[in-house]
């Protein structure tokens, strides 16, 4: 019986441990999805319907800019710091039989995310700057979900290939 | 010097470039979920069943209430086969 029971309790500090890797994770999503939610809130006090136009109109404007360029900088330093160049060079990925280091994939993440990170800051430069015509606020929702899908995809995957005890 | 067009065209350059690295952020994230296997993930995958059956803990309340039940039901006849 205490045989059976000790290797729960080592494992609990660890479960404890993953749980915040996650909840870290998601509270930086938040930082985009709650004012989503919030605008939807918003014109549904005024009307029944589901409206787009306030998510659409502060998207058109580059509201999302700073935050998906924060989500950017965030999976960059989960990439950085959670999976460290000695322990990605450790790592073994088996893909279709054969090996290959996981730095190969943490390059490729950190260069993807810090194009999508740069992409959002001059972005966000010249949305302060310059007026918002048609074309450019089309413009600058395709930014802004590209970008968001970038940094979220890199930020979800570096969750899977690290260590939660590094959490930090 | 910025042109009256040079603004849009300038967002349209750079949101080609957000379209590109979004696609290939989004197949190289599909491509590693489908194909890559490592240790890693695995341990990650058994911790993360371990972490969600801790957060139902009615689970557990009803495993123990079960096994309690059961060894009860087991040791009642014993002691009546064997009474001191």
């Amino acid at each position: 019986m205490v045989a059976e029971d000790a290797p729960a309790d080592a494992d609990t500090p660890a479960v404890s441990k993953l749980g915040e890797h996650w909840a870290s994770w998601l509270v930086t999503l938040s930082a985009i999805v709650v004012p989503v939610f919030v605008l939807f809130g918003w014109y549904l006090i005024a009307n029944p319907d589901l409206i787009m136009s306030g998510v659409n109109a502060a998207t058109r404007r580059g509201d999302f800019l700073v935050p998906v360029l924060i989500l950017c900088v965030e999976s960059i330093r989960r990439w950085w710091c959670l999976n460290d160049l000695t322990q990605s060079r450790r790592l073994k990925l088996k893909i279709r039989g054969r090996t290959v280091s996981m730095s190969h994939l943490r390059r490729m993440a950190i260069t993807g995310c810090l194009a999508a990170a740069a992409l959002c800051f001059i972005a966000t430069v010249y949305a302060a700057s310059q007026p918002v015509t048609q074309e450019s606020g089309l413009s600058i929702i395709v930014i802004t979900v590209t970008c968001f899908a970038a940094g979220f995809a890199f930020g979800t995957l570096v969750l899977r290939f690290s260590d939660p005890r590094m959490n930090r | 010097m910025v042109t009256a067009d040079g603004p849009s065209t300038l967002f349209l350059g750079l949101s080609a470039v957000g379209v590109a690295i979004g696609a290939m952020s989004v197949i190289f994230t599909v491509a590693v979920s489908l194909f890559v296997r490592s240790d890693e993930m695995i341990h990650h995958r058994s911790m993360l069943l371990a972490m969600l059956r801790t957060l139902l803990p009615w689970k557990d309340q009803y495993h123990s209430l079960r096994s309690e039940t059961s060894t009860a039901s087991h040791q009642a006849p014993r002691s009546e086969r064997h009474p001191d």
